[in-house]
């Protein structure tokens, strides 16, 4: 199995939106400084050879690439969806990504996919099926895959443990690694009153693959994630303090509702860089 | 409760937006949100995602019978069409042939066309490019010859202009894939159907006499779209 590269280079990369192909046609690592990797999409290319797949595949030749799904569905009930599966694995051996990663997350039914990232209970139960669940991916697509923590508008009464418990016992079990989206903990911990600082400390610097970061919306009742504005200061904080004390790891930065243009996209980025540097 | 249980109730509910009581004591809401409100996060979320992803898919039938019609449409599409796939873009695969069904044909009989060019335009987009003969490959070609088609090129004929027109005058195109996107070429009527006949495989000579209202001019100038444009995969 093909095992990824933990923290031995900490860059800072920029998720690829179809608004900016035209600022990326032309780009070397040079350029972009201190964009040093992009992520896309995978289905945004999975089923397509149109003008995006050829844009990757231009962009690869430059930067490293990530693949970072939304429709695993690791924690639904059913059988995993093995077209999904087939169609992912010649993805990757076309694309040659230096990661793999989905969300903790079911998306809905194979008749009914709601096409969101949805919540489910921490229990040891549902733990020892989703380990298994990531170790049957992995074996199938012959690599680790790193699995996002996500923002969520509940959380269920029968948690057993709490989610950086359980995403931290997942990636000891089934040897899966961790995306650890600090915004996602941000938003869940001012929604749902716990210390996001103490959800950081659980998680083990070893598991981490990578650091997401993005901009929600204060809806008034609750923060909303949206990645659709710059990355809060709160967040920010909480991402220097994530660093502190797990040291340097890779980060992206998302923006998917009112995308930039390119250059305050790679501001954004800077940000991330300075903070990583400073360390 | 096992998950099946709950998942199954929590599709019901964000799907239908509508309460279940069951399963709204099996959470706490995020902030101040009641149990009904966190579930109406996903319901809604769901609702405009979809409504997106039909609007991106059939962006011509949105812009010929503009938002509030589409967004009934949409309504009445989505009580009997959920998503089976991961793949957005599949998302409205029936919707030219619901549309058809659908009461607003008997005012707009011709929108189904519409989209079945959104389908297809769609189709043409997600193709890989492939360039076919080259000019000088095509030297030999003459009224025995039959031409094979490349895939991504598609031609309608439609009742309406279907493409770039204000919907008032009677048109025929092609849909064909270039490196950077999909490229639109209009053709006469005649052109239309001698090229149908091309593609059902019949000699070059023989389309021609089907054809008998086309003039050379007009044979000229689709070959040399066909020749310029790299679209035949092959000729025997």
């Amino acid at each position: 199995m093909e095992h990824l590269t933990i923290n031995s280079s900490a860059e800072v990369g920029v998720g690829l939106r179809a608004q900016h192909f035209k600022d990326v046609k032309n780009l070397s690592i040079e350029d972009t400084s201190p964009v040093a990797w992009f992520e896309v999409t995978t289905e945004n290319i999975l089923c397509s050879k149109g003008r995006g797949r050829k844009v990757v595949e231009d962009l690869r030749q430059n930067f490293p690439i990530s693949l970072h799904g939304v429709s695993l569905s690791i924690a639904t009930v059913e059988n995993l969806n093995y077209d999904y599966l087939e169609k992912l694995k010649r993805l990757i051996h076309e694309v040659d990504p230096f990661m793999v990663s989905d969300h903790l997350c079911w998306t809905g039914t194979s008749k009914n996919n709601l096409h969101n990232l949805l919540p489910f209970p921490y229990t040891f139960e549902n733990l020892e099926y989703l380990a298994n669940k990531v170790s049957e991916v992995q074996d199938f697509l012959g690599r680790e895959i790193a699995l996002e923590n996500l923002s969520a508008y509940l959380h269920f009464n029968e948690n057993e443990i709490d989610e950086s418990e359980f995403l931290k016992l997942l990636a000891k079990k089934s040897g899966c690694k961790i995306l650890l989206d600090v915004n996602n903990i941000y938003v869940n911990s001012k929604n749902q009153n716990f210390n996001p600082k103490a959800y950081v400390d659980n998680i083990p610097k070893e598991a981490i693959a990578e650091i997401h970061l993005a901009g929600f919306t204060d809806m008034g009742d609750y923060l909303f994630d949206t990645h659709s504005c710059p990355v809060h200061s709160d967040v920010w904080q909480l991402y220097k303090y994530t660093l502190e004390q797990k040291g340097k790891i890779k980060t992206l930065i998302e923006w998917d509702e009112d995308i930039p243009k390119f250059f305050d996209l790679v501001e954004e980025a800077s940000k991330a860089y300075s903070i990583m540097e400073k360390l | 409760m096992k998950l099946k249980e709950l998942q199954t109730m929590f599709l019901a509910s964000a799907y239908k937006n509508s309460s279940i009581d069951e399963l709204e004591k099996k959470f706490t809401p995020a902030g101040t949100l009641s149990a009904s409100e966190a579930m109406e996060v996903y319901a809604e979320d769901y609702e405009v995602r979809m409504l997106e992803a039909l609007k991106e898919n059939y962006a011509k039938v949105y812009e010929y019978i503009g938002a509030e019609k589409f967004y009934l449409l949409y309504n009445d599409f989505k009580e009997t069409h959920s998503s089976s796939s991961y793949d957005l873009e599949r998302y409205g695969d029936d919707f030219p042939h619901f549309i058809k069904d659908h009461l607003i044909s008997a005012k707009a009989p011709n929108l189904h066309t519409l989209a079945e060019m959104d389908k297809t335009f769609r189709a043409v987009f997600h193709a890989p490019f492939i360039e076919g003969l080259a000019s000088q490959q095509l030297a030999d070609a003459n009224e025995n010859s039959i031409f094979n088609f490349l895939d991504t090129l598609k031609a309608f004929d439609a009742p309406v202009p279907l493409w770039k027109g204000d919907y008032t005058e009677e048109t025929s195109f092609f849909f064909f894939r270039t490196s950077v996107g999909v490229n639109y070429f209009p053709i006469s009527k005649t052109q239309y159907t001698l090229f149908s006949h091309l593609l059902s495989g019949r000699a070059l000579g023989e389309a021609i006499e089907l054809t008998p209202e086309i003039s050379a001019e007009e044979v000229q100038q689709l070959f040399l779209f066909f020749s310029s444009n790299r679209l035949i995969k092959s000729l025997k």
